[in-house]
């Protein structure tokens, strides 16, 4: 574009004014040299010839002037100008500038505010040096429970021999033990931490250097090691008020003082969990003789140039290698090598790439709406351009007066926007899924600003164009203000057919996203969750020692069977949120199976208070304790332990492993319960047993109560049960019914989003549609006119507007199916229990998108029929 | 000002720029200057100076660019030259041009 490429190269030459001047008189400099010695060819003395080529080449001040001026005064000069009559004629016409600059902060503010919502998870830096070449390690079950399930960890057994030092192609690989725990500042103050034990090289490969002072060494990693800790920026400035000095000083973590050694920087986070403070792991070397090992989060830094799949190749011996130390792991383990980024985001990737093409539709949708509320001012504009081109003005300065209006509007817009962003991200956060990792961290800082401003430019110079083009192609401007009466608008049908088009595709993800939800909440869980209350307590193993736990536990369950309304109670983790333990198991005193499965530890209760049917056999009872030890399986766990066996009488026992559990005598099974959604409405169920224990010793207990009374009520006597025993215990409280919501929020989220956003679309497309119509209708009414007095009924009139409307959202129907097809390949991942070709969805999408425009054409169509015939002549 | 020399009609500079860089290939300012007067036959009275400006303003426009060259005297200069938009724009003002020539011509010959 000739008239952006004149006006780039004005700004920088605004901006390079001593590099132009310089050139100038370079310029000027040689010209002279050239005519002198012209002159003293010609036989002039030197000072003469110098002399004559000065006059001849005038005044060289003045064309210095001439220059700057031309590239800095006239330009500012201008854009002034243009500034000035285009605020002039938004003044004019305030309800257009009020509803361009609306529907453009609506998009942009939209787009906004998502940006800064997914810009954590898709494209701010982590903070690790060069991160792309960090992944996770782990493996992929080729069989087992659940085939396909992936590991992201690492067994910590054989890992010393395998992974050090690190295999090709690593240059190092380090590990977080196990989870991130709990820990407690016991000085003053107390606070609850957490604390995770990691490699003493794991700051060195994720290529983090302390702010202050010192990273682990392999001498503080040592078994026996005098404990050390190094604290995040965080910590260091609430409880050091970040004091230099705190170096040396000590921190009472679960009653031991443990010295700093060193200050996280600002900013750092530990990849996949939340550290407030680090802690050298000191297992190794483990002893010979001791069975077991555990779980460790391990992260490589690969050599440059090497590709994951490269890496995941070359490591592949290591992996089968490590999977023998898992004797209950099913064999041909596949590797599995991810970037950091992709690990950490996992698949809320999926989702937020689906949102930003969602939110970029949007925008697109406000854009066109805008282009087609200028180019209807156009064609009254016409006139004015043309007489501005009459007057002297030169096509582009005229395309340049049109392209300031439209990025005034877009400034204003933006602006407007970023307020509208403000409070739509908050909605957003209240409403997003908390599986899309840091989304809650979000917020409006100058990365956000600055691509708020890009966008708005862009939105500008988008909508800008299209008036742009039209003053550059008009006839207007050289046949005079009478050839624009006969300016078509066909560009116009054609952006409101874009309109509806990228309106149907949003309508039609919505509907499926609906559909799913309509789906997923239908799906049968096979358990009751109304009214029902669950509470976690967890205990303090620095206060609690061993011995201590179950006897507290014991005292609360008395308490809380006593509050006023409580119809039916049990401990026992709740079927939805939490997985049992995975366990190994040996049946009939076989030698131990090669499958795993998940025991849930629960009391008597816990059947009926969940309502879940006993097949066969029977529920536990009080006698269960103390008494023979029992179990109860799932359907499933019964087939696949069982087959073709009655279960009835079999003994099953749960193996101490390195989740240790500790019920490890045989039992007996006494019965068969009904399957039930344990993992999530939309997975099958897992096969579960389960065992009639108490706490076992676990600084974790689950308990549920259904209630008559309200359950707000409920849930303070709960709190209040806890308190009374010892108020420093954290409780969590939830309804049972919306812990199963959480597992269906992101379908549910995704379906709000989309209607919402199809919602605005179908606005702005009706208002468009409506805007060209109506524009018809009034262009046409001398022909209307004629018609109505050539006999045409006033039905006939509104028939022919309908219909020719009725053509424009076909156009843009058809055209939208085939652009959503493949636009909503995106939302394929989500949907369940609906294809993406379900009819329905998109007969329903397209029935409200037809309904909702033709109302829109119906005032202009009924407009038409009320033509006044004698009128409509004597007019013009 | 001389009396036989025509001064140079406003806009008609830009005009003769392009077609001196169009048919003598990439230029310097001076020998432009120059060759706008030889083909003239000294017949033009144009003050050099009102050259830049004019250069610059056809570079911005797109029309002509330039780079640094050594010349003929062996010193560093800027030499100009004519690009594809700048080719199209002179066929337009040459045509305009022409019209306006042949029409002024007509008048007069006409009224005369």
């Amino acid at each position: 574009m000739a008239i952006f490429q004149s006006l780039a190269s004005r700004l920088s030459a605004l901006f390079r004014r001593q590099e132009w001047q310089v050139r100038v008189d370079e310029e000027l400099e040689f010209h002279m040299g050239r005519e002198t010695e012209e002159n003293i060819r010609r036989g002039m003395t030197p000072r003469d010839a110098r002399a004559a080529a000065r006059r001849k080449l005038g005044n060289t001040t003045q064309v210095c002037e001439e220059v700057h001026r031309m590239n800095t005064i006239a330009f500012v000069d201008e854009t002034a100008r243009n500034v000035r009559v285009s605020l002039r004629n938004l003044r004019k016409n305030p309800g257009f500038a009020l509803t361009a600059v609306l529907v453009l902060a609506l998009g942009l503010g939209a787009s906004t505010a998502m940006f800064s919502a997914l810009d954590r998870i898709l494209f701010r830096p982590l903070p690790y040096a060069d991160a792309d070449r960090l992944v996770n390690l782990g493996w992929t079950m080729a069989s087992g429970p659940r085939p396909g399930q992936t590991q992201t960890r690492l067994y910590s057994r054989g890992y010393r021999q395998r992974w050090k030092p690190a295999p090709e192609p690593f240059t190092a690989i380090t590990t977080i033990a196990g989870a991130v725990e709990t820990c407690d500042i016991t000085e003053q103050q107390p606070e609850r931490l957490r604390c995770a034990k990691v490699e003493d090289n794991f700051l060195e490969t994720l290529g983090v250097r302390p702010a202050l002072g010192r990273a682990f060494t392999p001498e503080d990693d040592a078994r026996g090691a005098p404990p050390v800790a190094i604290i995040s920026h965080d910590v260091w400035t609430r409880r050091f008020r970040a004091d230099p000095g705190a170096l040396g000083r000590t921190i009472e973590l679960n009653g031991k003082p443990i010295p700093v050694i060193g200050v996280l920087p600002a900013g750092f986070a530990v990849p996949g969990a939340e550290a407030d403070i680090l802690r050298p792991q000191q297992i190794y070397p483990v002893d010979p003789g001791v069975q077991g090992g555990s779980l460790i989060t391990a992260f490589g830094r690969l050599k440059q140039g090497v590709t994951p799949e490269q890496a995941k190749a070359a490591i592949a011996p290591i992996i089968t290698d490590d999977a023998k130390d898992l004797p209950r792991m099913a064999d041909g383990n596949q590797p599995r090598v991810v970037p950091i980024r992709d690990y950490l985001v996992g698949d809320a990737a999926r989702v937020a790439w689906l949102l930003l093409g969602a939110v970029a539709v949007l925008l697109l949708i406000a854009c066109v709406n805008v282009a087609n509320l200028i180019l209807a001012r156009m064609s009254a504009r016409n006139r004015e351009f043309a007489v501005r081109a009459a007057l002297g003005a030169s096509r582009a300065r005229v395309a340049r007066l049109a392209l300031t209006e439209s990025l005034l509007l877009a400034v204003a817009g933006g602006g407007l926007g970023l307020l509208l962003a403000a409070a739509m991200l908050r909605v957003f956060l209240q409403l997003a899924p908390s599986s899309i990792p840091e989304i809650d961290q979000a917020s409006l800082d100058l990365r956000v600003f600055a691509v708020a401003a890009v966008l708005a430019l862009a939105a500008g110079a988008a909508v800008g164009i299209w008036p742009t083009l039209s003053v550059l192609r008009s006839r207007a401007l050289q046949h005079g203000p009478r050839a624009t009466m006969a300016a078509r608008p066909r560009m116009r049908f054609i952006l409101v057919t874009v309109q509806i088009a990228l309106t149907v595709a949003l309508l039609g993800g919505s509907a499926l996203m609906l559909r799913t939800m309509w789906n997923l909440v239908s799906i049968p869980l096979g358990y009751q969750s109304e009214r029902v209350l669950t509470m976690t307590v967890a205990l303090n193993p620095a206060l609690y020692p061993n011995g201590s736990r179950d006897p507290f536990f014991e005292r609360l369950l008395e308490r809380i069977r006593t509050i006023p309304g409580t119809v039916t109670m049990s401990t026992g983790a709740p079927p939805a949120g939490v997985a049992g333990r995975l366990t190994g198991l040996r049946l009939d005193g076989q030698p131990p199976n090669a499958s795993t499965m998940r025991a849930r530890g629960v009391t008597p209760g816990y059947f009926q208070m969940f309502g879940i049917p006993i097949l066969r056999g029977r529920a536990f009872a009080e006698a269960d304790w103390g008494g023979r030890p029992a179990v109860i399986l799932s359907e499933s766990a019964a087939r696949i332990l069982f087959p073709g066996q009655d279960p009835l009488g079999h003994t099953v026992q749960l193996l101490p492993s390195e989740f240790k559990y500790r019920w490890s005598q045989p039992a007996d099974v006494i019965g068969i319960a009904q399957e039930i959604r344990n993992t999530g409405p939309t997975l099958e169920p897992e096969p579960e047993i389960y065992t009639a224990s108490w706490w076992d010793n676990s600084t974790i207990a689950y308990f549920a109560i259904r209630t008559q009374a309200s359950t707000a009520a409920a849930a303070t006597f709960l709190k209040q049960a806890v308190a009374d025993l010892d108020p420093r215990t954290p409780v969590t409280i939830e309804l049972l019914d919306d812990q199963v919501a959480r597992q269906t929020e992101r379908p549910r989220f995704l379906a709000w989003l989309l209607s919402a956003f199809a919602g605005i679309a179908l606005l702005l497309a009706a208002a468009g549609l409506y805007g060209v119509a109506s524009y018809l209708v009034t262009q046409r009414t001398r022909d209307i006119g004629v018609r109505m007095a050539l006999g045409a009924a006033p039905a006939d009139i509104s028939r022919q507007v309908l219909g020719e409307a009725g053509r424009w959202i076909a156009v843009g129907a058809t055209l939208g199916c085939a652009l959503s097809w493949a636009g909503t390949r995106a939302v394929e991942a989500q949907l369940y229990g609906v294809g993406l070709f379900d009819p329905l969805s998109w007969i329903a999408a397209l029935a409200v998108l037809c309904a909702t425009l033709l109302l829109a054409v119906l005032l202009p169509a009924a407009r038409a029929a009320r033509i006044d015939p004698m009128e409509a002549l004597r007019a013009d | 000002m001389d009396k036989d020399k025509a001064a140079i009609l406003q806009g008609t500079l830009d005009l003769l720029v392009l077609k001196t860089v169009e048919t003598m290939g990439p230029l310097h300012g001076w020998a432009i200057a120059k060759r706008i007067e030889q083909i003239s036959d000294d017949l033009l009275e144009m003050k050099y100076g009102t050259l830049y400006p004019a250069l610059m303003r056809l570079e911005q426009s797109g029309w002509i660019s330039s780079e640094w060259g050594t010349s003929d005297n062996n010193r560093r200069a800027r030499f100009y030259s004519i690009t594809r938009q700048g080719r199209r724009q002179l066929a337009l003002e040459a045509k305009g041009w022409t019209q306006m020539a042949a029409f002024i011509t007509r008048v007069l010959g006409s009224t005369r």
